[in-house]
């Protein structure tokens, strides 16, 4: 058994297909490598495959017609995504765009619809998973529809926070790329940052943050905009 | 019992009469009154459903007492709870009988087996699923991109695309009209207003007149 069909062997579908067949869609993936800010597919495309992320990261955003990215989620090592495409034959929503360099192996829906017809267990779990995915789609929803932006800044810095072993978190991502993430502009981030750091929330460096007051930076996340 | 809201349904399109009728002895039917609500936020509701008569809103309410309308579901939709695919995940949405409404619903338990072997029938679902998960990413694309007078002269021309003419009864309230496009009562007031003295419309006691279809279409777009 290779190591990517031992990886397969537990994952939600996968699961349910047996050895000779995983071993045959291991034959039949196409691996795909690329490297960091390459898209591996663009919004409006017609891309209907399924990936399994052998390592890397990448990160999925929606473009509006006026040149607005929203970077609305991630697809870490080890994670399966499943493209709209796949489904409804109908162009993608939004863009695969690597973080880090990929390598992921895609099956298209040509070899995969066919199997998952032939194991009914392995279809049954796909709306499984498709139910977190809305629900994690709902959540970016209700945020965007009920937090004003600081909430979501303080949201998003919590996140970090969690991710990281310590109380403090690296500056990875450019003010740009934190306001495509809670869907407002670079100018604001760097307003609202500013303001926590008067306010004795954080200590900003630049290279780090620092959390001085995550108490005050929780209250702060749970704020609606009827509460300002 | 009749099963022609089965049979007229995408959804079941590729069964067998015999499937038909073994999903619809799975099923149970159940009245709901106006404002009735059916299941509410965090619950374990786990079913499927079809709403053969009224309309059902899904809609979540943010702590400080505003609503967002997620989907409204009209006869022939399906939908379901959370709960349905994954045992005692709480519904992400609250659903409301928004007229007298008739279900035909499938709990988890008595759908389940039909569906594990039934890959057809699952994917079909699947793909409807995956319809949801596009009007989400609609309203998603909405609220991050689009100010709140782009969203709100956006649920203008939807509603004027379902009527004769350019007159707009209002029979939605400010409060409605906000749960629609995640804002409040009084950014819809101030908007609607702006939009009058603009031009793009006229507003009474009891409807809009679009004036400027036009203007309110530019309006639409901005901030894109």
């Amino acid at each position: 058994m290779t190591d990517l069909q031992q990886e397969l062997s537990s994952k939600e579908v996968f699961r349910h297909f047996p050895g000779e067949e995983l071993s045959r869609l291991v034959d039949w993936s196409l691996s795909r490598k690329i490297s960091r800010r390459e898209y591996l597919c663009h919004q409006g495309e017609i891309w209907p495959y399924i990936l399994f992320l052998e390592a890397g990261q990448l990160s999925w955003s929606m473009l509006s017609s006026g040149g607005k990215v929203h970077q609305l989620f991630k697809i870490n090592t080890g994670e399966i995504f499943w493209a709209h495409s796949f489904f409804d034959d109908q162009p993608m929503p939004g863009s695969l765009k690597a973080d880090k360099t990929v390598l992921a192996h895609l099956w298209s829906k040509d070899v995969m619809l066919p199997l998952l017809m032939k194991y009914p267990k392995a279809m049954w779990d796909i709306p499984k998973k498709l139910t977190s995915t809305m629900r994690n789609a709902r959540e970016i929803i209700y945020s965007l529809a009920f937090q004003p932006v600081a909430s979501r800044l303080a949201g998003f810095l919590l996140d970090n926070l969690e991710s990281s072993q310590y109380d403090s978190i690296e500056r990875e991502m450019t003010l740009e790329e934190i306001a495509s993430v809670l869907a407002t502009s670079a100018e604001v981030v760097c307003r609202l940052l500013y303001q926590f750091q008067a306010d004795g929330i954080l200590k900003i460096t630049r290279t780090q943050i620092s959390f001085e007051d995550q108490t005050a930076l929780e209250k702060l996340q749970t704020l609606s905009r009827r509460n300002l | 019992m009749t099963n022609s809201t089965i049979n007229q349904n995408p959804l079941f399109d590729k069964l067998s009469q015999p499937e038909r009728n073994l999903i619809l002895d799975a099923s149970i039917e159940k009245t709901y009154p106006e404002d009735h609500w059916i299941t509410h936020y965090g619950s374990d509701w786990p079913y499927l459903f079809l709403v053969e008569r009224g309309q059902v809103t899904a809609l979540k309410e943010s702590p400080a007492g505003r609503s967002l309308v997620v989907i409204t579901l009209e006869v022939g939709d399906v939908f379901w709870g959370a709960g349905f695919f994954k045992e005692g995940v709480g519904m992400p949405v609250a659903l409301v009988a928004s007229q007298e409404t008739r279900l035909r619903l499938w709990s988890r338990e008595k759908l389940t087996p039909f569906m594990v072997s039934n890959g057809q029938f699952t994917w079909d679902l699947a793909q409807l699923m995956m319809e949801r998960m596009l009007l989400a990413s609609r309203i998603l694309e909405e609220l991050a991109f689009q100010p709140v007078a782009g969203r709100l002269a956006h649920l203008l021309l939807d509603q004027l695309e379902d009527q004769t003419g350019d007159v707009l009864a209002r029979d939605m309230t400010l409060d409605d009209m906000a749960a629609r496009i995640g804002s409040t009562r009084e950014m819809v007031c101030r908007h609607l207003y702006h939009f009058a003295d603009q031009g793009a419309i006229q507003i009474n006691r009891t409807e809009f007149k679009v004036t400027n279809q036009k203007l309110l279409q530019n309006l639409a777009q901005k901030g894109k």
